[in-house]
């Protein structure tokens, strides 16, 4: 028996306990509009205020040095996973988190206002733009 | 030999009984009329909020700014809850209050939850 068979063979053992029934659907989605730039654009540095952005969005999802920092976060479904064999099955759904990340000055005026997103990654890591974020693994 | 109507009727009863327990979400602005009027703008004070809510979620700016969480289950009255977010399906709104450098209610404004995460996260004001 060649090499090439014998990966072959030890490739689809593996793959055929461990695969089977198991399924990812993608599901179109986007960014959630309450933190994408077009929503945000009224939002400006210099001028808009922490008034102004608890006003339209609330409080924030974490809030850093004394109200100067704020992150606000938005998530949409992205996948749809399902794993099954035997009589066995299990499914889930994963989620896109977006973060909208806003600076105040000591005042309370906008400073900078940066958009990030992702499944898993700390957008305040990934940035440096603030200390992580709890429950977040990056 | 089944007629028409029968069929259609079959149908009604099917869809009866599928749709049983179904109950509609009011919209956020009759939500806001029906459960929070009283916070009336130029009348009610800080005091009187803390008095009827409890203390706030999030509270900015000196207390002048405070944040509930509200939750409205299904088919039952709208709470305030100290959580952002509570497990089930619930609708979920932040009810936001400004207050004047006396205390009087400014503004209300009852705004969508934007993140509802899984496992919960306390604000850093919340009182489980």
């Amino acid at each position: 028996m060649s090499y090439v068979r014998v990966a072959a063979t030890l490739l689809l053992c593996t793959a055929i306990p461990t695969l089977q029934g198991c399924i990812i659907i993608p599901v179109p989605h986007g960014r959630p509009d309450e933190v994408s730039a077009e929503t945000l654009s009224w939002a400006e540095p210099g001028i808009s205020t922490r008034r102004d952005f608890i006003l339209k969005l609330g409080d924030p999802l974490v809030s850093q040095h004394d109200d100067t920092i704020f992150v606000y976060a938005a998530d949409s479904l992205a996948y749809v996973w399902f794993a099954g064999g035997g009589y066995t099955g299990a499914g889930g759904t994963i989620h896109k988190t977006y973060f909208a990340l806003v600076r105040f000055d000591s005042c309370g005026v906008l400073e900078e206002l940066r958009l990030a997103d992702g499944y898993s990654k700390d957008p305040c890591i990934a940035t440096g733009f603030c200390d992580s974020l709890p429950g977040m693994r990056p | 030999m089944m007629t028409d109507s029968f069929k259609s009727m079959r149908g009604a009863a099917f869809l009866a009984i599928m749709l049983t327990g179904c109950a509609s979400i009011l919209p956020r602005e009759a939500i806001e009329h029906q459960a929070f009027s009283w916070v009336d703008p130029g009348r009610t004070t800080r005091s009187d909020v803390i008095f009827a809510l409890g203390m706030p979620r999030s509270a900015f700016e000196q207390d002048t700014i405070f944040v509930y969480g509200v939750s409205c289950p299904t088919g039952a009255g709208c709470r305030t809850v100290p959580w952002r977010g509570l497990v089930g399906g619930d609708v979920r709104f932040q009810l936001v209050l400004f207050f004047d450098a006396t205390g009087l209610l400014e503004r209300r404004e009852l705004l969508n939850e934007l993140y509802v995460p899984e496992p919960m996260i306390p604000s850093p004001n919340a009182v489980p």
